[in-house]
């Protein structure tokens, strides 16, 4: 039998410090199966990207237990958690967040070239190439439109065939069409890769193509 | 102005954190400028208000060799009171048989007329068989009150150990005895060619002016060679020197100052950048341009002026800790009050390179246009508007600087050298810098995402790489420059000059004991090198019949106009000399006075085959024609005189011989010393080996100077650098958080950022490596004439530390960015 990719029990994460402690999260609990994709609906300030940041591995639970892709991510280092996370795990933010001194193709080819995988710049040519960016491997960021950067960021997530990919709110920063072409996007590379997905997002359009949905608010799941 | 005020006060509630690096680069810089100018100047003003008490009156006239006829004594005393000394040099022996070079003079009732003679505990004046002895001399010899010592053919008992007294002589190379008039004589010394100064000092009534009267008393006795020191020329030597040191200390502060304006700039940027905004909405809401330049310079002249408080009150401070470092080692101790005229050139500096640094970027914020706010781009670079204003101001305050720089100096052509200097090392780094960018550009898709990242920073949209080349090359430039010249200076000294010179100098040897010289020699130093030439002091009097006087200041160069001279006549050019205008004499010559002249002399006075010098040999004056100019290598370490006389005219004079002796490889002379001062205690004997030690501690404390000053420099290139990653922490802080989303880990993105300081800090490091050789290179061979001989290892080691420290306080300026939790960064982003 197969680990669920992310399994939570009861998490909590304060941040700040000393008299200035705000708890973000109040004790979630969630399962992602492979394969399957889930959608975290939530108003802005409910705690949604800062889950997602825990089951990145870029944020340490403050209690409960974080399960990533079977392994208890507490006993990880973050070495350990970086290699997961090029290996197994594409994460697409909401601002590209493309690196601008590398071109298109050397921003997919990152992740596969630092795990040393074989052909990094064929395979990245083939998966910008498959995003429909084959017309532009040699362009800079700043070269790019909004949406050809974000394809440009769910190429570089989905180069190392992730086993699970995280989106947080990926339309956010694109117009409507746009943003449309990339969820379609994002869902058919999740499937082609066979990768479970969860997107966080407060568009409830995006939310309604996830297989499963879970509201937040006020960091605690409805 | 009032809106302008009331404008910045607000604006300061936002505080001024850009400005740190601002104000940590103009007080470092002006504390630097401020110190060297204050110690020098607190130097020159204590030995000038003590100038009396240095000279032990107010004027001296000295002549060599010859007493003061009485006519010209009755002249003297005309103008109020007289004292006479007479000094010479001679050997000191104790029963046990040490011996050690002494400064004698005799002294009368009224010395000095002016200052003290300070003795130790238990002390008095001497009086009879009885002497004076300078600690050091005390101390070597292990002399203690009522010891006995001989001097010459006489024996005295120690009445004093001297701690301090006025200068006898211009320059004083051993310590001193002093003696009676009745002593000096019972030394037997004082014989007709004795090498004798003889010193009259006076106290001229209250509104006479010292210079004066020492003129009118040249200008009556011209043929006397009077030389006069009056209570403003006291301590000349040192003041000279320390001028010198002074200068270039000066230099290197002030490439200092032009790498903290580097630091300067960058921190006007980063403050004219958080500004934009607020200068764009004021203006929205009607703010004219004068207020809010008003606004802008008000908040950098209050940051600036704090760091020139800071940097004036270390400058203020500087004397007081020179007292402390340095004070025993100099005639007097430096004035340890604030030079406020040295302080206020430190803050025009200071200023001037503020104004220079921060004026572009300050007048391009405050073009700053409203309508950006409607784009969102205030934050970008900014309008390239206005230009000429940007350029045109900084390029005046640059052109202010040097020019006070130059303005401010003893040889302005030496500081307009240097400034010269430092521009074009800068212009050279920035350069590098342009170079590196380049390079980067093409090389940016080479290699793995590591090498890209790292490789890529160097050309990234507001890399500082080209700034930072000049701070980190410009002072390392000047490190390899001048420790590669005090290396090449130390191994003249330590290897050439024992190899070549001799170990003895043997001066005021009687003409008749010449054969009892050679025999002793060939006893106690058996196949030593004995070479002995005629020896006679003398002033040049007149040049072309004129008057030296009337010649106006003494250019550079002509140092044969200053003071006595040493003379000499011979039959045959001597070794280490080369004829390069007229003739060589033939070898029995006995016509009109013939000299040959030192051919540099020669060009500062403009002086040719044929032209007239006259020459004071025991107060007559002889004219002589120039029959040839010589080349003289002054490096061969034996006896080279500007001046040589044609045989058939000082023979007639009384004179004494000189000799040097070169005793064969590995032998000692320790035996021939004390044979000389036991059989020939007229003879004083230098040992060579005692002066290249006292030359070497000057130049390793100087080079140690040198090393504080270049430190500033350095410093503030790291400085510089640490303020530049610090300004690109945020997009680094983006890149590295970036990286590690997808999968690099700690090591990886530390490679990041070390390969990119790495690489800036070896290419810069190489080409200042060369650039610092080629000009010590130049410096050492073609102005010195010394072979070029730095220390390599050192200077490589050097070369190492600096890209070294280079990517260490790199990495640790950019360590909080290493260590920003993902998590947070990319909320910020």
């Amino acid at each position: 039998m197969t680990a669920p990719l992310i399994e939570l029990a009861d998490v909590r994460l304060t941040l700040g410090s000393g008299n200035v402690r705000t708890e973000i999260l109040k004790g979630i609990s969630l399962r992602l199966e492979p394969g399957e994709t889930l959608a975290l609906l939530g108003p802005s300030g409910s705690g949604k990207s800062s889950l997602m940041a825990v089951v990145a591995g870029l944020e340490r639970a403050t209690s409960g237990t974080v399960r990533l892709l079977g392994e208890d991510a507490s006993s990880l280092g973050e070495d350990a958690l970086a290699k997961m996370r090029g290996r197994d795990i594409g994460i697409v933010l909401q601002s590209f967040q493309l690196l601008p001194t590398m071109t298109a193709i050397e921003n997919v080819s990152v992740p596969l070239e630092l795990a040393r995988v074989p052909d990094a710049k064929a395979r990245a040519e083939a998966e910008l190439r498959s995003v429909g960016l084959g017309h532009r491997l040699t362009h800079y960021p700043a070269q790019l439109s909004g949406g050809e950067q974000q394809r440009v960021a769910i190429a570089r997530a989905t180069a190392p065939r992730p086993r699970l990919l995280l989106a947080d709110e990926p339309t956010g920063n694109l117009d409507l069409a746009t943003g449309g072409s990339i969820i379609d996007l994002l869902f058919e590379r999740a499937s082609a890769a066979g990768a479970g997905l969860l997107v966080i997002t407060h568009d409830p359009a995006v939310a309604a193509r996830a297989g499963r949905r879970i509201e937040m608010a006020d960091g605690q799941t409805a | 102005m009032s809106e302008a005020w009331r404008l910045a006060r607000r604006d300061l509630r936002g505080g001024l954190g850009e400005l740190g690096l601002l104000w940590l680069c103009l007080a470092i810089a002006v504390a630097a400028i401020a110190s060297v100018t204050s110690i020098a100047s607190s130097i020159d003003s204590a030995i000038a208000s003590n100038g009396r008490s240095l000279i032990g009156g107010d004027l001296v006239v000295r002549s060599a060799q010859h007493e003061a006829s009485a006519e010209e004594l009755a002249a003297l005393t005309a103008q109020g009171l007289v004292s006479k000394s007479v000094t010479l040099r001679a050997m000191t022996v104790t029963p046990g048989g040490k011996i050690g070079l002494a400064e004698l003079s005799s002294i009368d009732a009224a010395w000095p007329l002016a200052g003290k003679l300070e003795l130790a505990p238990g002390g008095t004046r001497p009086k009879g068989t009885e002497a004076a002895v300078g600690r050091e001399l005390a101390e070597r010899l292990g002399l203690k009150l009522g010891d006995a010592v001989r001097v010459g053919y006489g024996t005295f008992a120690v009445s004093g150990i001297i701690e301090k007294m006025p200068a006898m002589s211009g320059f004083a190379f051993s310590p001193p005895v002093l003696v009676d008039a009745s002593g000096l004589e019972a030394t037997g010394l004082v014989q007709p060619g004795s090498l004798t100064t003889t010193s009259y000092r006076l106290v001229l009534p209250p509104g006479r002016d010292p210079q004066s009267v020492g003129k009118a008393f040249q200008a009556r006795f011209p043929n006397g060679g009077w030389s006069v020191t009056d209570r403003k020329d006291a301590g000349q030597g040192t003041r000279r020197f320390v001028e010198r040191v002074a200068e270039m200390l000066l230099l290197v502060a002030l490439a200092a100052l032009a790498i903290g304006g580097l630091g300067i700039a960058s921190a006007a940027a980063a403050f004219a950048a958080s500004r934009r905004a607020t200068v764009a909405t004021l203006k929205l809401l009607g703010a004219g341009r004068s207020a809010l330049a008003g606004m802008l310079a008000i908040e950098v002249t209050l940051i600036a002026g704090l760091a020139v408080a800071v940097g004036l009150a270390v400058g203020a401070a500087a004397p007081s800790l020179a007292v402390v470092a340095i004070g025993d080692r100099l005639p007097i101790a430096p004035d340890p009050s604030p030079q406020w005229a040295a302080l206020t050139e430190a803050a025009a500096f200071g200023l001037l390179m503020t104004l220079g640094a921060a004026w572009g970027p300050l007048a391009e914020a405050v073009l700053t246009r409203p309508a950006s706010l409607l784009r969102g781009d205030v934050g970008d670079d900014g309008p390239r508007r206005g230009l000429r204003t940007a350029l045109l101001v900084p390029g005046l305050a640059l052109l202010g600087a040097s020019g006070l720089a130059v303005a401010g100096a003893q040889d302005p052509r030496f500081a307009a050298s240097g400034v010269a200097a430092i521009a074009g090392l800068a212009l050279l780094f920035a350069g590098v810098g342009w170079s590196i960018r380049l390079a980067a550009r093409r090389l940016q898709h080479r290699g793995g995402p590591i090498a890209r990242l790292g490789v890529a920073a160097l050309d990234r949209p507001g890399a500082a790489t080209a700034r930072l080349s000049v701070a980190l090359g410009l002072g390392l430039a000047l490190l390899v420059t001048l420790a590669s010249v005090a290396q090449s200076l130390l191994a003249e000294i330590d290897n050439d000059v024992p190899a070549r010179a001799p170990a003895l100098f043997l001066i005021d040897i009687p003409a008749a004991q010449k054969t009892e010289l050679e025999r002793l020699a060939a006893t106690a130093a058996p196949g030593a090198e004995v070479r002995l030439v005629p020896s006679l002091r003398g002033p040049v009097t007149a040049v072309k019949g004129v008057p030296v006087a009337e010649l106006g200041p003494v250019p550079e160069g002509a140092w044969v106009l200053k003071g006595d001279r040493g003379l000499t006549f011979a039959r045959d050019l001597p070794v280490g000399n080369r004829i390069v205008a007229g003739r060589w004499w033939p070898a029995d010559y006995r016509g009109a006075p013939l000299i040959s002249l030192d051919v540099n002399a020669a060009k500062a006075l403009k002086l040719k085959i044929g032209d007239t010098m006259t020459i004071s040999i025991l107060g007559r004056p002889i004219e002589a024609r120039i029959a040839s100019l010589r080349e003289i290598d002054w490096r061969s370490m034996g006896f080279n005189f500007a001046i040589i006389f044609a045989p058939g005219v000082l023979e007639q004079a009384p004179f004494t011989l000189m000799a040097t002796i070169a005793p064969r490889a590995g032998a000692k002379t320790d035996s021939l010393e004390q044979a000389l001062a036991e059989k020939l205690p007229m003879v004083s004997t230098i040992r060579v080996a005692d002066i290249v030690a006292q030359v070497r501690t000057l130049l390793v404390a100087l080079a140690g100077a040198v090393r504080v000053a270049t430190g500033v420099a350095l410093l503030l290139g790291v400085i510089v650098l640490a303020g530049a990653v610090v300004a690109t922490r945020r997009s680094r802080a983006r890149d590295l958080v970036l990286l590690k989303l997808v999968g690099a880990t700690r090591g990886q993105v530390l490679a990041t950022q070390a390969i990119e300081f790495a690489l800036l800090g070896s290419v810069v490091t190489l080409v200042a490596f060369a650039a610092g050789i080629v000009v010590a290179f130049l410096l050492v061979g073609a102005s010195l004439d010394l072979p070029f001989r730095p220390d390599w290892p050192s200077l490589v080691a050097l070369a190492v530390g600096a890209v070294g420290v280079t990517v260490s306080a790199a990495l640790l300026a950019v360590l909080p960015a290493l260590r920003a939790k993902p998590a947070a960064a990319l909320r910020s982003i």
